[in-house]
């Protein structure tokens, strides 16, 4: 491969990269000068004489290493007949084995709960001993991922991870979920950590279709791509300390997902299936008193407002389920009106009018008038139960010549919306091949093809979320279910004004999405020696995705159809070269040296055709078109190259030094710019080792502290001042300056973080500690940040100031019990961030962020204040704490000020595992503490009268929605300026629609606690299958998001958020789908 | 593996998908569209305030519910900033005519504007890019330096013009015909100084006299003609008329013809126009007005805006009438100022020419009693009652004539709204953006302070010209 560095890397490095890597005979010389080779084999067991597959098994002071195979045999080649080997397995205290000689050994390894000496994998896929970092990382494996059958592997991660925190949407089929590792250091950037798979950084972007800002589909977060069945290990290292060697983008974390291989495996076949049941995890609670209309008035004429408050969809009509007396119906009585308009009520019998499905007489044409009656279920019968199955075929060989896995993936996931859907099929392929003794070839990929129908999202008609919040509550969904179109293909709606029939929005109005993406990598590696090794590796991410719009005929807004087609194509390239010694420069003294290269090379295309009107119904397709289509283009493209170094030093195996530096060229910065260096210092030691601590009080001991700083650069195209063009009027061209003032001084960010970690263990590991002070100091941040248009830009580029993340992480291990049989584990952890905006750009003292959906919240950022504050209007407080009303008992609304915080005070999640024999039983309860949202559900709930805030008695004692003459009326809870209480009764139905104090008046406490995740699993003893011939039979049972133990809102789930999980998603709430709980059963063969 | 060099990256990172520089004249044809859609919609808020057409569900906005969410300055950011680039561009190709085009367009969009919100930023707006005093928190100015430099703007852009030259087709409003321009920009200032007479009278005296004194340097609009009216391209679903609507959307009106217009012109036995500015109820044929702020009736039952002069594809924006420009002269030869005719010649040609406009005969009309110049009726409110029926459905213009002359006298207790806010009022102004108090919390803040007796940024004290 010819190989040429980054302008302004050492010319010197390059030539020796380029010399070594060609001269392949040069380098099959170099064998020949180096101490004889071993050959070594063996099986490594437990101490009940079971082998242990997947053990690692390392050459000391080398990176040459291999894994047991099934039956917990292994195979290496050392350098030399006296090296060391260390064995260790996740669970067992490690061993050094001293070879002497000896080419054919028995391994047997003693349980460890402190599961110290783990080999992790970090930064760059190097493998390092765990005790050997200097900073957090925290490891899953496969297991903990699958066991719940979890499709989107960042949901999985919910509550398992110190200082992990994840935003789910909802319940929808696909939604994306957001994550984020100890906060947001960015104002408005990304914020999510990097997901590097097998070596491969991918993309994780949340995106959502739109049409004109307001249909939205949610079409998921990138990482959701990666099979879970295809996972072997999770490690998330967490801060930029962590990731310095990932660059800008680990910047916020980097999660490291290894892929199976078939590594020392011999040949298997394993076969899983799992199955999850979906249901929806909570539902507002709706009124079932009072249905459609206004003034308790209501017939159906035409659902445009032809009859009697037939155009609006709220609840504000006529009681339901009422039995007519005879003085309503009397001339003054409060059902006369139903008299006046010619609809005859019989006294003692339920009040009946004309409705939407009530039968026309065929003569008059008149609607025959049906009972006026409740529908309390109609919401909750809509929802279908989910299913998703996931079913895995995988085979797997090794041997002296390399390895391979081929597995084979099909999830099928039908939603609890009805009619949505997602199938994935996914082809992963790992192989390795050792060409000689010294070059190795190793490929790695999958491939992900994902098709369905997905559900609209976002506060849209087209999503069914907006209508459960806006249905009138007699209507009978069922029916609608039942009669969906008429004859002549037009909608039968219960209120064509403003609502498509919910089952035509299902069934009619689609939201297709196709997807396929490839994610691979090809690798070569080449050991000089038993010390020295050169690699390069390309890796791609590619995906092109086609999400659709069909919209009927006859829908609302669409009387003509519409049909729009969206293409993504989206690529990342990253080039690797990276040359690798690891070496014992004395007994005592090891040595790990890296220098590399990377280039990175980043494009988005999107290109939108759209027909607003069709010619032929139902048929779904560009030329189908009344109007010329549109179609818009949008591309970008960005590069950074990079050249890094990293030196680790290791000193009795109790004390470490890492170096890294890394300097990055982007190409989005300007020139002069564009380059930007970093470097990191992290140490740890061992202290334990050091004063050999008595091993039954002070089992492990080690203190770590690392500083770390990480560059970042920005979008593309953001230096120069750019025009839109508009639809040419005639002839003439039109264009308008873009209202985003470009930034042509663009510098670098850069994030400075600080890290100290205590990692205890006592009483032989039966308890352990880790505790993990962190800062980081994020300066220049490149945001987005929005300006007075009156300026004459709405937005401006700029590099504001500086931000403090500070933070703890506690994760408290134990087991209390543990005996040959059984044993409890208890895994605790908590982290709590405080965000302070330390300084903006120049004076500035606040920044709009972005303003939530709806007006009503903006998140702003002011100096000394904390990241992610809630600004709007709300009440204005008397100094006895109550709001303040007016003489007409109407709240006064305050100017606009800081009402909450979309930040969790703290997180923390426990687990309980319980193990007894084969049978494990996982209880994962978690919790957020603080933080808020903004209700749409419980805003237009009120004012459409769909839930039950808005019937019941007043403090009179009366039903609030009687007439304020009899004593009826609401009465807002506040007092007049002089204090006293409010005496001044409201009529609901006029007063619903006053937006006093909106904001705060629908802002709730986000916390909660919830029980995340229980998983009953068992393997089928060993004895017994053998006589099946099989391998190995896992089986679990799950439940998933199973309860809601505290919460301090009212009518949602208050980890649901907006149209998607994306940033400007975050704190508020807007009738979105539920989210979803989930129970299912899993099982898993292996032959 | 192919490392490029840095070199490329200046290339890579110039924006593929747009333009780095563009004809300032594509910029002027996007803000004249801008404009127009923005300042002459007939479906809005201030059309109802205005009582020409009302909404019948949903009638938060007319039950005057606005509030800073419902509002923006992306005016601003949008037609104005490239109103000033192209003004920026223009200047140094010294192309007076598209310098003029763009100024009495700027002057046009910051009246509506400052007659919406009374003080905003002016002087230094527009300036967050200037290379020697970058601006981002503007101060706002009162609205009385604002007219003071429209005024300034305008008679500069009139004496600009060289009408010997066409601005060419990129001038979608007059097709490049810079007489129609003059006539415009003059016609405008009229309306400028009537906005402000009875804040400031001489000014307002002394500019249209001066105007009126000499026709060819000021030539006005003199002739339904010459108004100032834009049409559309009927075919084009993107600029036919902003008014159009297609059948589905109308059958679902939420606006209806207000009660007090169809009550005003029924009074005044005016059935012609009536026939033009409303359809007949779908129920029953009649012509049934529904009061502002009414809710729970049926659309059926209800008149909706006039189809054929207001509602079809080519129906054009009406920016400036002929009626406008006589309405002018009447009240300023009422208030014995020199036009050059008397107020009863200007009233009467007024009304004929907004009939004409129509293609009907106004000449019975002028003598129906609630009419008749010399009928007793008190002939400054004949004027202002006129002139806002006239205006129908410019409710930008409509809204400002009624704050200014209290003209008409709405019969308020007809109409739900008045209970709404008791104490309050009706409505004065609308409120600032909700973000001007985080995006530019200075200059909101001393905008408040420098505007005293305003209630809930709406009611209360109206801006500077409305003393009514």
């Amino acid at each position: 491969a010819m190989v040429t560095l980054p302008c302004g890397v050492a010319h010197a490095s390059d030539t020796k990269v380029h010399k070594e890597s060609l001269n392949i005979k040069d380098l099959a010389s170099y064998s020949t000068l180096t101490e004889a080779q071993q050959q070594v084999s063996g099986v490594v067991l437990d101490n009940n004489g079971l082998p242990l597959p997947g053990a690692n098994v390392l050459e000391k002071g080398t990176a040459n290493g291999t894994q047991t195979d099934f039956d917990g045999k292994f195979s290496i080649t050392v350098s030399n007949e006296n090296a060391v080997l260390v064995v260790s397995y996740l669970g067992f205290v490690s061993k050094e084995i001293s070879l002497s000689g000896q080419t054919n050994l028995s391994v047997t390894l003693e349980e460890d709960a402190s599961q110290l000496d783990e080999v992790v994998v970090t930064a760059l896929g190097i493998t390092r001993e765990k005790k050997a970092l200097g900073y957090a990382v925290q490891e899953l494996s496969g297991d903990d991922i699958k066991n719940t059958a979890e499709t989107n592997v960042v949901n999985a991660l919910a509550g398992k991870s110190a200082g992990v925190f994840v935003n789910s949407s909802n319940g929808n089929v696909g939604a994306s979920s957001r994550i984020t590792i100890r906060g947001n250091q960015s104002l408005t950037g990304n914020n999510q950590p990097l997901f590097v798979v097998d070596g491969v950084p991918i993309d994780n972007s949340i995106v959502s279709s739109s049409r004109g800002g307001y249909d939205f589909t949610d079409m998921g977060n990138g990482a959701a791509d990666i099979n879970p069945s295809d996972i072997a290990e999770m490690t998330v290292l967490k801060g930029g300390n962590a990731a310095a060697l990932y660059g800008s983008r680990g910047a916020n974390g980097v999660i490291l997902i290894t892929t199976k291989s078939g590594k020392g495996k011999g040949f298997s076949v394993s076969v899983e299936n799992s199955t999850t049941f979906s249901n929806p995890f909570l539902l507002p609670d709706y009124q079932n008193e009072y249905g459609q209309g206004g003034g308790q008035q209501f017939w159906y004429e035409d659902g445009l407002n032809g009859g009697k408050n037939d155009g609006v969809d709220e609840s504000f009509g006529p009681r339901l389920d009422y039995v007519v007396q005879a003085e309503d119906i009397a001339p003054g009585g409060k059902l006369y009106w139903a008299i006046e308009a010619g609809f005859p009520q019989t006294p003692g019998e339920i009040l009946t009018l004309p409705q939407f499905n009530s039968p026309v007489d065929p003569v008059t044409g008149e609607r025959t008038p049906t009972p006026w009656v409740s529908n309390p279920d109609n919401i909750k019968n809509f929802y279908d139960t989910g299913i998703t199955r996931v079913t895995n075929v995988s085979l797997t060989n090794g041997g002296e010549w390399g390895n391979m896995r081929l597995s084979i993936t099909n999830s099928d996931q039908t939603g609890m919306v009805p009619n949505t859907d997602q199938v994935k099929n996914t082809i992963n392929f790992s192989g390795k091949a050792n060409l000689t003794d010294k070059l190795s070839f190793e490929a790695k990929g999958s491939f992900i093809n994902s098709n369905g129908n997905l559900n609209g999202s976002g506060y849209t008609f087209n999503n069914i979320g907006m209508q459960t919040i806006w249905t009138a509550r007699q209507v009978d969904w069922d029916y609608l279910k039942n009669n969906v179109e008429n004859p002549d293909g037009t909608q039968i709606s219960w209120i064509s004004r403003w609502h498509n029939n919910p089952y035509w929005i299902q069934y009619k109005n689609l939201n297709p999405q196709t997807k396929n993406r490839f994610i691979g990598s090809s690798s070569i590696k080449y050991q000089f020696n038993d010390w020295l090794s050169l690699s390069t590796r390309a890796g791609i991410d590619y995906s092109n995705e086609q999400v659709e719009l069909i919209r009927a005929y006859y829908g609302l807004n669409d009387t003509e159809g519409r049909y729009a087609v969206s293409n993504y194509f989206r690529q990342e390239i990253n080039a690797d070269v990276l040359l690798s010694a690891v070496k014992n420069i004395t007994d005592d003294l090891s040595l790990t040296a890296n220098l590399g290269a990377n280039v990175m090379n980043n494009q988005y295309r999107l290109q939108t055709s759209s027909v607003n009107k069709l010619v032929v119904p139902n048929i779904y397709s560009l030329s189908n078109a009344k109007e010329t289509p549109t179609t818009t283009f949008y591309q970008r493209e960005k590069e950074i190259q990079s050249a890094f170094a990293s030196v680790s030093l290791g000193y009795k195996s109790q004390l470490y030094l890492d170096l890294t530096g890394r300097n990055d060229w982007s190409s989005t910065l300007p020139t002069g710019n564009n380059s930007y260096f970093y470097p990191s210092a992290t140490t740890s030691w061992i202290f334990s080792e050091t004063f050999k601590t008595d091993r039954n009080f002070l089992s492990f001991g080690k203190a770590r502290l690392s500083i770390a700083q990480v560059g970042n650069d920005t979008d593309p195209y953001r230096l120069d001042a750019t025009y839109n063009a508009s639809t040419p009027y005639g002839d003439n061209a039109s264009f308008s300056l873009s209202s985003t003032m470009p930034a042509a001084d663009l510098v670098n960010e850069l994030i400075t973080s600080k890290e100290l970690g205590l990692d205890l263990k006592f009483l032989n590991n039966r308890i352990g500690l880790d505790l993990t002070l962190y800062q980081s100091i994020a300066k220049n941040q490149i945001l987005s940040a929005p300006l007075t248009p009156t300026s004459g830009y709405g937005t401006q580029i700029i590099n504001a100031g500086q931000v403090n993340n500070e933070g703890v992480e506690l994760i408290l291990t134990g087991t209390p019990i543990k005996t040959d049989n059984f044993s409890w584990d208890i895994t605790a952890n908590y982290a709590k961030n405080t965000s302070k905006i330390i300084a903006l750009n120049g004076d500035v003292e606040r920044l709009e962020l972005y303003t939530a959906e709806g007006n009503q919240i903006t998140v702003v950022a002011e100096v000394g204040g904390e990241y992610g504050e809630m600004w709007g209007k709300g009440f204005v407080y008397h100094e006895n704490g109550k709001p303040i009303v007016d003489a007409d008992g109407v709240p006064l609304t305050s100017d606009v000020k800081k009402l909450g915080n979309i930040m969790p005070d703290w997180l923390g999640g426990l687990n309980n595992s319980f193990s007894y024999k084969n049978f494990n039983l996982s209880v994962l309860i978690d919790a957020k503490m603080g933080g808020d949202v903004y209700s749409r559900t419980n805003q237009d709930g009120w004012a459409t009268g769909a839930l039950t805030s808005t019937v019941g008695l007043n403090p009179n004692g009366v039903n609030v929605r009687d007439p304020l003459e009899d004593g009826g009326g609401y009465l807002f809870d506040g007092v007049f300026e002089d204090g006293t209480p409010n005496t001044v009764y409201k009529d609901l139905d006029g007063f619903r629609w006053n937006s006093f104090a909106r904001a705060e008046r629908w802002l709730y406490d986000a916390s909660y606690v919830k029980l995340r995740q229980i998983t009953l699993s068992y393997s089928l003893p060993k004895t017994l299958i053998s006589k099946l011939g099989l391998k190995a039979v896992d089986l679990s049972v799950f439940g998933r998001n199973l309860a809601l133990l505290y919460k301090k809102n009212e009518n949602f789930d208050p980890e649901v958020s907006n149209r998607d999980a994306s940033l400007s998603s975050q704190g508020s709430e807007f009738a979105s789908n539920p989210s979803a709980r989930n129970v299912g059963f899993r099982a898993k063969f292996t032959f | 593996l192919l490392f490029s060099c840095t070199e490329d990256f200046e290339e890579m990172n110039t924006s593929p998908n747009d333009l780095t520089s563009v004809p300032y004249n594509t910029l002027i044809t996007n803000a004249e569209i801008s404009i127009l859609q923005a300042y002459n919609p007939i479906l809005n808020n201030e059309a109802t305030w205005t009582r020409y057409n009302v909404r019948d569900v949903y009638v938060d906005v007319d039950r005057y519910g606005i509030t800073g969410s419902n509002t923006n300055f992306n005016a601003y950011s949008g037609h104005l900033k490239n109103l000033q680039q192209a003004i920026d561009l223009a200047v140094a190709a010294e192309d007076n005519n598209a310098i003029a085009v763009a100024q009495i367009m700027k002057a046009y969009a910051f009246q509506n504007l400052t007659d919406w919100y009374g003080d905003i930023p002016y002087f230094e707006a527009l300036k967050a890019d200037d290379k020697d005093n970058p601006i981002i928190y503007p101060a706002y100015d009162s609205q009385e330096s604002i007219y003071a430099d429209i005024i300034v703007q305008l008679k500069a852009a009139n004496a600009m013009i060289d009408t010997s030259e066409s601005m060419g087709t990129a001038d979608v409003v007059f097709d490049g015909d810079m007489t129609m321009w003059k006539k415009f920009a003059n016609s405008l200032l009229l309306r400028v100084y009537m906005r402000m007479s009875l804040v400031d009278p001489t000014t307002a005296q002394n500019g249209i006299e001066e105007i009126m004194a000499d026709p060819s340097t000021y030539p006005i609009i003199d002739s339904n003609e010459s108004a100032a009216f834009k049409y559309w391209l009927p075919e084009d679903a993107t600029y036919r008329s902003p008014y159009y609507m297609d059948p589905t959307t109308a059958a679902q009106q939420q606006n209806v013809t207000s009660a007090y217009m169809v009550d005003f012109l029924k009074t005044r036995n005016d059935l012609d126009r009536l026939a033009v500015y409303a359809e007949p109820a779908a129920s029953s044929g009649e012509y049934v007005g529904l009061p502002l702020g009414t809710l729970g009736q049926s659309t059926q039952d209800l008149s909706i805006m006039g189809v054929a002069e207001f509602r079809s594809a080519d129906s054009p924006t009406r920016i400036m009438r002929y009626s406008e420009v006589l309405f002018i002269l009447a009240e300023a030869a009422l208030n014995g100022w020199n036009v050059g005719m008397t107020a009863q010649e200007a009233y009467e040609a007024a009304i004929t020419a907004s009939f004409e406009e129509y293609g009907l005969d106004a000449s019975t009309y002028l003598s129906e009693p609630l009419v008749d110049f010399n009928g007793g009726v008190d002939q400054r409110e004949l004027i202002g009652e006129q002139k806002w029926c006239a205006l129908y459905p410019d409710a930008a213009q409509g809204w400002a004539e009624v704050r200014r002359t209290g003209y008409p006298v709405y019969v308020a207790t007809t109409e739900p709204v008045e209970n709404l806010f008791p104490g309050k009022g009706t409505i004065k102004r609308k409120p600032y953006p909700y973000t001007e108090a985080i995006s530019n919390p200075e200059g909101f803040n001393a905008a408040i302070s420098a505007q005293p007796g305003i209630i809930d940024e709406k009611f209360g004290a109206g801006v500077w010209w409305d003393v009514n």
